[in-house]
């Protein structure tokens, strides 16, 4: 009978540190999740920030060369009109005047373009690593291995849905990017 | 009877040292006692492994580090500088390297990126800092890009608001939201908002200057 107590005993020791090994063995597995990397972009306040930032840099920008071009057109139009009337040293004059703007123009257009294409890399690259810091935090924070982001090219063929924190993350982010946003939206 | 009057005086002791202000020997642990980012004077970022902090820093401060320049101990004319800086807004921002890397040389290819890293922190950071305070929009007026010599790994700018008119709300506005549009370092657009519900009331006081 004593024996048997002692197999028992021994029995349920064995059972409860295979349980013990399996639970610890659970708790190591690598903490996953994964985010939805459009929507967080496109929906961080950051982001929407500097597109409206580029959209009012480019509309200024075009303004200024529609400007320029309506003017050069203008002008261009008149000097047709005229062309008949005028000496031949005014008609040389005027069409190399003309010339001259036209290049002006084609070159302020060309540095516009640069320009804006700068801007918006600057701005873009600001908002990703923004982004990027911003993961690294929440996944420390909150105990996570591996944040995964999809994308377009199909890197994260399924996932369940208990494993997107895309609307956490995006939530916390705009509260940390600007909480004077959320004040006025309230 | 007799005890409960000692217990009475004793707490009532221990509420008034609990509410008083802190008093600090030196001007580092005032600096100390603002970088702590839970008395609400400083906000810390940290983007593309740089860590930005900007401090709004109050009146006594400002004050306390002219006595300290000029080696003045007078608590009056402590109280006038104080009174004085009362009426602008001094907030001094400071980007550091995660990892210990001088900021000033970080993702510089040449020498031309360099001078125009310079360029930027010396002349454009009043186009690209800006303070909101109770729906308005406010420029510096005056920025200053502290030139350490390569001294320190750091780099400090302080930036200077003030308010446009007499009846001007910056000063009593209750919540301050900093922007600073990022052109040098790939930090983006940073907002640090500075609630006055959050900084607290209890100010160190350096003891030098007690009256």
């Amino acid at each position: 009978m004593q024996k048997f107590k002692v197999y028992i005993l021994l029995f349920s020791l064995t059972v409860m540190g295979g349980l013990a090994y399996i639970i610890i063995k659970i708790n190591k597995q690598p903490r996953i999740a994964y985010v939805k990397s459009n929507e967080l972009v496109y929906g961080y306040a950051g982001m929407k920030e500097a597109q409206h930032k580029q959209t009012a840099f480019e509309t200024q920008l075009k303004t200024q060369i529609d400007s320029m071009r309506m003017s050069l057109q203008n002008d261009i139009k008149i000097f047709n009109t005229i062309f008949t009337s005028l000496s031949k040293e005014e008609q040389v004059n005027q069409k190399e005047q003309l010339i001259q703007r036209e290049n002006t123009f084609r070159n302020f257009t060309e540095a516009s373009e640069k320009q804006l294409k700068e801007s918006d890399e600057k701005l873009t690259s600001g908002v990703l690593n923004q982004i990027n810091a911003y993961i690294e935090d929440y996944g420390n924070k909150n105990g996570y291995d591996i944040v995964l982001g999809t994308t377009t090219s199909g890197n994260i063929l399924f996932a369940k849905n208990y494993l997107d924190i895309t609307d956490e993350v995006l939530n916390d982010i705009n509260k940390n990017y600007n909480p004077a946003a959320i004040h006025e939206t309230h | 009877m007799k005890h409960i009057n000692k217990i009475l005086l004793f707490c009532m002791t221990c509420f008034l040292f609990g509410c008083g202000h802190k008093n600090v020997s030196g001007l580092q642990d005032f600096k100390n006692w603002l970088a702590d980012e839970s008395n609400g004077y400083t906000i810390t970022k940290s983007i593309n492994g740089l860590n930005v902090a900007v401090s709004l820093l109050p009146p006594e401060y400002m004050a306390a580090m002219d006595m300290d320049k000029k080696q003045m101990t007078n608590a009056s004319a402590y109280d006038s500088l104080v009174s004085a800086y009362k009426y602008q807004v001094n907030l001094l921002m400071c980007i550091n390297s995660k990892d210990d890397q001088n900021v000033l040389y970080k993702g510089i290819k040449d020498q031309t990126e360099y001078s125009q890293r310079l360029n930027e922190l010396n002349f454009a950071i009043e186009n690209l800092a800006s303070l909101n305070g109770n729906g308005k929009n406010y420029r510096p007026v005056l920025t200053a890009f502290e030139n350490n010599y390569g001294l320190t790994n750091d780099i400090k700018i302080n930036i200077l608001f003030t308010p446009t008119t007499s009846k001007d709300e910056l000063l009593t506005a209750s919540t301050l939201d900093f922007e600073y549009a990022d052109e040098s370092f790939g930090l983006g657009t940073i907002h640090c908002f500075f609630d006055k519900k959050n900084i607290s009331n209890n100010l160190p006081v350096l003891n030098r200057f007690k009256n």
